[in-house]
């Protein structure tokens, strides 16, 4: 190894270690990109190296940290962000989630499997995982615990449900995932709704089969009702403003109509109707919600600041060159170097969110990925088909990752909003299904890249 | 992420609650943003025009809004930590880390930031930088000029907390005052 090899795992290794103090992702990611710049500029004048890093290279963060002010993609961050909080205060959920629990009565796990809907609904409302992990626990865990579900079954269908919102589109780490890689946020939207949808049929099919397995951990509820026309009217009117939202949404995308930030901007006033319509909208709330949203804002773009800083610094010590030649050098054909990836991406997910992974992570790795010559089948319409099929990839190994114990974040949002009688360690054990099934639904992603790219070539083909 | 709910500790010193209070402000440049693309997409869909300084106006309110974020989340405390130690760490040591990460970490790089963006402004305003569109708003170097405002606000937030901890560590019993971010 060379010593710039030795610098830029020196400066990984800085900041993996500084990570666990505790001090803010963002500026720990800043701080060590100023020492190295120091580091560099000190090895630059007695240890021989090229980095060229000084007091005047450090400065171009400036010009980095403009072009993501000047950006026209990332306007749409910000209205998802309000779209998922305003949803979030709407009080939508529980009306699906009462709406829900008559309809499926009457099958065994029929209460966890209208969670899993409504998570997926929400899913593709919030887009942000923490909120949705913590809304589902907080409507659906208390109901699931009295009718006497097995607590790990309870938890693990909220968990992993919770996070299908950063796979399933609009979700805001896909737009981040588009602008880093240079890719239409259209066709990752696209790209995303199969594998997510796969993932949700795979959690309800789990739960179906335990629940007919081992009656035990899915009761049926005492009250249940006899199915009549009249319950599925309602759930249809209560489910129908919610779904008409995230079909303008992503449609209008998705049919070329609109731009995402035109899109978002719609999905925001929708979602403010939505809770109008609701009576749950005052002005306390609206100012709420926009102050949670400036919030949010500030710290998801406090980590891009700080990445763009490593980042610059990074690539300026050789980390690129040094960091692709790692992956490129394995002997382990282009599938083999791909789940290499995938397993660092979930490796890094432990402590890791899913912002770091894309800012810093996504754009070394991208041209490795780009380089492998993967014939990926784009149709002949989608530009860089093999990358929106890997950014996909990414995503699911990430949700993946924050299901996955000790320390995933989803299992910690849960932990703080779930009645004291639920232990860490149900959690752990609740999860452990769903992330096999995760690796199942990766494994099918993996194996049939047209899942993700077809739905993208036909809608602009 | 998790820090999204948390109650509003009340702030005793100024400049804190200087910066709550820009924030609160800027927040509503959430819903004017709101209204520009609502604007923008009925002009374009339903009298089919397009105006440049409108798509603009956008960039700029999404630029403020996020560099003023940044400072607002700050004071805050709900820039995302790793809390697998942390949250276990005393009081003390958490000061301590606060105190080291603020000198160590954050002020370098804020100081980069200002000073760098300084010349950048400076450069913008003498050449009388203007958007490349010949419809678009004039005057670049005023919004260029968020960069040096947003850091020189989050500069103030570290030092209110800097001496925070410090005065925390000097006076044991008196932990009211330390925001301690867990």
């Amino acid at each position: 190894m060379d010593l710039n090899g030795i610098l830029v795992m020196g400066m990984m290794l800085t900041f993996i270690g500084f990570l666990f103090t505790g001090y803010p992702i963002a500026f720990v990611l800043g701080g060590v990109a100023m020492l190295f710049t120091l580091i560099g500029y000190c090895s630059d004048l007695w240890l021989g190296t090229v980095t060229g890093l000084d007091y005047l290279t450090i400065g171009l963060v400036v010009n980095r940290l403009y072009k993501i002010l000047y950006n026209w993609i990332l306007i749409a961050l910000p209205m998802f962000i309000f779209m998922g909080l305003m949803l979030d205060r709407s009080g939508i959920a529980e009306k699906m989630m009462l709406a829900m629990q008559d309809l499926f009565g009457k099958i065994r796990g029929g209460l966890a499997v209208s969670v899993t809907l409504i998570g997926i609904l929400l899913a593709a409302a919030t887009g942000i995982i923490g909120a949705s992990v913590v809304l589902l626990g907080l409507l659906s865990l208390p109901a699931m615990l009295n009718q006497g579900y097995a607590k790990p079954l309870a938890v693990g269908t909220v968990c992993a449900s919770g996070t299908l919102g950063i796979l399933i589109p609009p979700s805001i780490m896909l737009v981040m995932m588009a602008d880093q890689l240079s890719l239409s946020v259209g066709d990752l939207f696209m790209g995303a709704l199969f594998p997510g949808i796969i993932l949700g049929i795979l959690y309800i099919l789990y739960i179906l089969i335990i629940g007919f397995f081992f009656p035990e951990t899915a009761p049926l509820a005492k009250d249940r009702q006899e199915l009549k026309l009249k319950m599925i009217w309602d759930l249809f009117k209560t489910i129908l403003p919610t779904g008409a939202l995230i079909l303008a949404v992503l449609g209008s995308i998705f049919a070329g109509l609109a731009t995402p930030t035109e899109a978002s901007g719609i999905g925001a006033l929708g979602a403010i109707i939505l809770a109008l319509a609701n009576r749950k909208l005052n002005f306390k709330i609206f100012r709420e919600v926009l102050e949670d949203t400036f919030n949010t804002t500030g710290y998801i773009f406090g980590i891009l600041v700080g990445a763009t800083c490593f980042a610059l610094v990074l690539r300026e010590l050789g980390g690129d060159e040094f960091i692709a030649a790692l992956f490129t050098g394995l002997p382990f054909g282009p599938y083999g170097i791909i789940t290499v990836v995938l397993g660092m991406v979930f490796f890094l997910g432990f402590f890791l969110d899913w912002i770091e992974i894309t800012l810093i992570i996504l754009p070394i790795l991208s041209p490795v990925v780009a380089g492998l010559g993967l014939e990926i089948n784009g149709f002949g319409s989608i530009d860089s088909p093999e990358l929106v099929w890997f950014a996909i990839l990414v995503a699911i190994s990430l949700q993946t990752s924050f299901l996955t114990p000790p320390v995933g974040f989803a299992i910690f949002y849960l932990k703080g909003v779930s009645p004291p009688e639920i232990k860490l360690m149900d959690i752990y054990k609740g999860v452990v299904p769903f992330i096999i099934l995760q690796l199942i639904g990766l494994f099918i992603v993996m194996a049939w890249p047209w899942l993700v790219t077809w739905l993208p070539s036909v809608a602009y083909g | 992420m998790a820090a999204d709910r948390k109650p509003n500790r009340r702030l005793s010193n100024l400049p804190d609650r200087a910066i709550l209070g820009i924030g609160n402000a800027g927040a509503w440049l959430i819903a004017v943003l709101i209204v520009a693309i609502l604007v923008q997409v009925i002009l374009r869909y339903v009298f089919q025009k397009s105006f440049v300084i409108l798509e603009e106006i956008q960039w700029h309110l999404y630029a403020v809004i996020i560099m003023l974020g940044l400072s607002y989340s700050f004071v805050k405390d709900s820039h995302i930590r790793l809390d697998i130690l942390h949250s276990r760490f005393s009081k003390r040591t958490k000061g301590k880390i606060e105190i080291m990460g603020i000198i160590c970490f954050l002020w370098p790089m804020i100081f980069i930031f200002f000073m760098h963006s300084l010349n950048f402004v400076a450069e913008s305003f003498r050449v009388g930088e203007r958007s490349d569109a010949p419809l678009g708003l004039c005057c670049r170097w005023a919004i260029k000029s968020i960069i040096p405002l947003a850091f020189f606000l989050i500069f103030i937030a570290s030092v209110s907390r800097l001496i925070r901890a410090v005065h925390y560590l000097k006076n044991k019993n008196d932990y009211r005052n330390l925001s301690d971010g867990s």
